[in-house]
């Protein structure tokens, strides 16, 4: 292989391959695997000093390696197996590349390459990333054009980046937000943790926890208390294995029935399922949303970006009574399975006389019966899985004890339904938000009472009372549970007092970023330009834009002349404008001699002249730089003897 | 100018009359340890030239003659039985002197003049296996008739370039010239020149030019002066890094002798032709042509 290159170039394959790390959740673990031969392949090609590869053999390997990334993500993905292949292409291109201009096409390749993280996430850390591998990649380009060393190379395409920071600032604010000519299908993530629409808690053995962020909500009045539970997902439908989402989760209403009590606004971030959060009977007027019977919200189409909405939000209406078939529905339960538990209802039934006495017996029982709270329950697959859990395994998490309530309520004729959704969130005190992460799904009952209307009845607080208070993450007794659930992540370490300070901070960081940066759109533009230039704000926006553009490409000849130029010292552009206006022979005759001329041509110039030469010759000829006292010097000498000449 | 070097030049323009910048530029030659190649019809004053640099800085002188038939051992000596002693014995040359004046060089054979310019260039003599050293300074001046004179050997491009600089000294001007009518014939005590400084004065001088201050402004400078003799096409031996070297030594000595401590492109322009022409093949009388030629395409910033 020809190592005509410096080996800071192979960093690309580093950051491919790191790039196949951060996306290991959509890709999978065995196109990581694929990345890491590739790019071991290369290191290995790097030590050794191995022969060129045939054309023959490149061809195949890409051949292979195209086929492996297919068969690895899936041809379904088509967003996903593109991006992978274009890693691929690049790792495979660097291993056999030899000339410069092959290089040449992978750094080409590579600016298409990493902004693609974009398509996955639009973090301020990803766009940090993306920002330092171009610098890198354009430090490679500037090299193989211009022959310079890294550290220069990466000094000028690190500039030339941050030079650029305004212009694309001023893109971003000014540039109209048109619609889409065409739109790439949203990559599929494969589901992750989180909310699921049909919940079956009984087939998890162990509850995945993932730190990753679903959504953050600020409160208008920020004397908001919690607990907040953020309803997603109503499943009023129990096939005796899963609760299944309701079929009118999708029916919408056009307001809210009574006056809202709060309003929220909220940044969810990209899901592969509509449903939104809101709090207990939620509204929203925004247009890309619509609002439902049951007061959640969802996304009439989904977005591979962070949504931002608005909810208004209010208390459960008293109800006197369902529509019967309404009523059915929610008190609905198959036949013949969960004896025991039907058994039990019927007694404490037949026991109470209101539906608050019912759900004391219920507490009591899971009081009395040592049940616990777990990450990892006892799994099973029985049909009657309500009575193995009520009856021998007494143990499980938020979705067994609200599957189990729900269940007891049903048997017992009062009208249940379960509600997944999120308890909590980390609360941001400079900026008063709230984060909510995959750890904080939760899930609940809602019942129905003739006269008062639904009521949520949470019996996981039974069993688990700080729950409620807090985030999972500050829950001490699961904390190892959940820390060892949790994998590689800041929050494992949120322990240490400084970490979790520097955790914080980030999180602030990207909130502002996906706040201000990620949903700047049409609404948000429109209205700061309202702000800015008043009613006829678009226009004036244009106006100044174009204004700006033009302010901009002036500035940009100036930049680029004032470059060329700055080969020479300063000293010598002052002396070369001096002579060049007299004088249209530049070369050929010394300073001194010219100086001369233009004294037989100006006498009275005569010791201003001279003085202007012993510092030119002093900076030129003696190799003495000149300080700021003698520049300023001769730039006044060079403007006096220049507005005299003139006349 | 410098005090020093102005007495000399003064010393010397007693006897070259009105040539200020040639005697500037032979003394130049002289700070640099250079040898200094005389080029001009006969009759024009160039031994006199040689003579009285001798005379003003105080060093021994010995003049050679140079015709066809001179042979090597003629200038370097040579090792002559002596009955008595029962051994060869060296007879030193005249070359084993602090001045040489090499008479009209080019009337000698090849074979003297590459005898000479050996010595000249390694600073030593070696005969019979002995390497006797020249004194030191050593300087020799060669004076030469163009060439279109009959009866010469012109020196090879190869041998041209082992001399710093080639001067002329032209005709004088009428007034110079009339003067020079009065002054002939009298003894030449009378008009010669007086000693201005020792040898040791001026090794001290030379010692001091290197340290004259070459800034990367006149460097560049020098460096697009020899690549225009390299790439406009119009020079069949074009300048070697030997004579950009000698250039900026030229320059520094021309500087000192201006008494400044730093070279100014006015100094390169000053020795570029007495230094380059003779290196570039050019004839003393296309001289001022290629001058004005080069540096009106060569910018000086």
């Amino acid at each position: 292989m020809n190592s005509s290159f410096p080996k800071w170039y192979y960093s690309t394959s580093l950051f491919l391959w790191l790039l196949s790390i951060i996306l290991v959740d959509d890709f999978g673990i065995g196109f990581v695997g694929l990345c890491t031969v590739l790019t071991l392949w290369q290191a290995s090609r790097l030590v050794t000093k191995p022969s060129v590869l045939s054309i023959r053999f490149i061809n195949l390997v890409t051949l292979l390696g195209a086929i492996a990334t297919a068969s690895l993500i899936g041809l379904k993905n088509s967003v996903n197996v593109f991006v992978a292949l274009m890693l691929v292409a690049s790792l495979l291109k660097q291993v056999h590349a030899t000339h410069a201009r092959q290089f040449t096409q992978i750094c080409i390749l590579n600016f298409f390459t990493y902004p693609c993280l974009f398509l996955f996430t639009q973090s301020i850390f990803a766009a940090f990333l993306v920002l330092i591998l171009l610098a890198v990649n354009l430090a490679i380009m500037l090299n193989l054009e211009q022959n310079l060393r890294f550290k220069s190379a990466l000094k000028i395409s690190a500039k030339g980046l941050v030079l650029v920071l305004p212009v694309a600032t001023l893109l971003v604010i000014f540039l109209p937000k048109l619609p889409a000519f065409w739109q790439l299908p949203a990559p599929q993530n494969q589901a992750k943790t989180g909310l699921s629409e049909n919940v079956d808690p009984f087939n998890i053995a162990n509850l995945s926890q993932s730190s990753d962020l679903v959504f953050r909500a600020s409160f208008e009045d920020t004397q908001q208390t919690g607990p907040f539970y953020w309803r997603a997902i109503i499943h009023d439908e129990f096939d005796g294995r899963q609760w299944k989402v309701s079929e009118y989760q999708g029916t919408n209403i056009r307001a809210l029935p009574k006056d809202p009590i709060g309003t929220a606004t909220i940044i969810a971030q990209p899901s592969q399922l509509p449903w939104l959060y809101g709090l207990s009977y939620s509204y929203s007027t925004n247009a890309k949303l619509n609002s439902n019977v049951f007061g959640t919200v969802y996304l009439k189409n989904l977005s591979a970006k962070p949504v931002e909405y608005q909810i208004d939000f209010t208390d459960f209406e008293p109800q006197d009574s369902l529509r019967p078939w309404y009523y059915s529905r929610n008190i609905a339960l198959p036949d013949d399975i969960n004896q025991q538990a039907r058994q039990l209802a019927r007694d404490w039934d037949s026991q109470s006389t209101t539906t608050s006495q019912f759900i004391e017996l219920m507490k009591r029982y899971f009081l009395q019966n040592g049940f616990v709270y777990t990450l990892t329950p006892t799994t099973t697959q029985s049909d009657n899985r309500i009575d193995d859990f009520l009856f021998s395994s007494f143990n499980g998490f938020c979705g067994h004890y609200a599957s189990a309530a729900a269940f007891l309520l049903r048997s017992a004729g009062i009208p249940a339904r379960l509600i997944s959704g999120y308890l909590g969130g980390e609360k941001n005190d400079n900026q008063g938000y709230y984060s909510v992460y995959q750890y904080d799904a939760h899930a609940w009952v809602e019942y129905f009472t003739p006269g008062i209307g639904w009521q949520r009845l949470d019996p996981t607080a039974w069993i688990a009372p700080e729950r409620m208070t807090g985030s999972l993450s500050q829950l001490e007794q699961l904390s190892s549970e959940f820390k060892s659930g949790l994998g590689y992540s800041l929050i494992g370490l949120s322990n240490w007092q400084s970490i979790n300070w520097l955790r914080l901070q980030l999180e602030e960081l990207d909130y502002q970023w996906t706040r201000v940066v990620i949903n700047f759109d049409k609404e948000k533009q429109g209205a700061l330009f309202k702000e800015w230039f008043g009613s006829n704000g678009q226009l004036w926006a244009g106006i100044f834009s174009l204004f700006m553009l033009l302010l901009l490409s002036i500035a940009l000849f100036y930049l680029s002349k004032q470059l060329t130029r700055h080969k020479c010292p300063i000293e010598l552009v002052y002396y070369n404008a001096i002579v060049s206006d007299f004088k249209e022979q530049l070369s050929g005759t010394t300073a001194k001699q010219h100086i001369v001329e233009l004294c037989k041509l100006f006498p009275e110039l005569e010791v201003s002249l001279w003085q202007f030469y012993q510092l030119i010759e002093k900076s030129q000829y003696q190799q003495k730089p000149l300080n700021k006292l003698e520049l300023g010097e001769l730039k006044r000498l060079y403007k006096s003897i220049k507005r005299k000449a003139r006349k | 100018m410098n005090e020093e070097i102005k007495k000399l030049t003064d010393a010397l323009s007693t006897v070259i009359l009105e040539k200020p910048e040639q005697i500037k530029l032979a003394i130049c030659s002289l700070l640099c340890r250079g040898h200094l190649l005389i080029e001009d019809l006969p009759g024009m004053g160039k031994t006199t030239l040689s003579h009285s640099l001798a005379d003003v800085l105080g060093l021994t002188y010995r003049r050679v003659q140079f015709t066809s038939d001179l042979l090597p051992a003629d200038i370097t000596g040579t090792s002559i039985f002596n009955r008595e002693h029962q051994s060869f014995e060296f007879h030193p040359g005249p070359i084993f002197s602090q001045v040489l004046l090499a008479d009209e060089i080019n009337r000698a054979s090849p074979k003297t003049q590459s005898a000479l310019l050996e010595s000249m260039e390694e600073h030593q003599v070696t005969i019979d296996g002995v390497s006797h050293e020249l004194p030191s300074p050593f300087f020799v001046i060669a004076t030469q008739n163009p060439q279109h004179q009959s009866g010469t050997h012109p020196l090879p491009e190869s041998q041209l370039d082992r001399f710093f600089m080639r001067i002329s000294l032209g005709y004088p001007s009428e007034i110079a010239e009339a003067q020079l009518i009065k002054l002939a014939g009298k003894a030449r005590k009378l008009t010669r020149a007086p000693q201005v400084i020792d040898g040791k004065t001026l090794l001290a001088y030379q010692q001091v030019v290197p340290n004259i201050v070459l800034s990367d402004a006149i460097i560049d400078y020098i460096l697009r002066l020899v690549n225009y003799t390299r790439s406009s096409g119009q020079f069949s031996d074009p300048l070697s890094p030997r004579a950009s070297i000698a250039l900026a030594a030229a320059s520094r000595a021309y500087a000192f002798i201006s008494g400044r401590d730093f070279v100014i492109p006015d100094d390169v322009q000053a020795v570029f032709t007495s230094v380059c022409a003779h290196r570039l093949g050019v004839t003393t009388t296309n001289e001022a042509e290629v001058q004005t030629q080069v540096f009106q395409n060569v910018p000086v910033h």
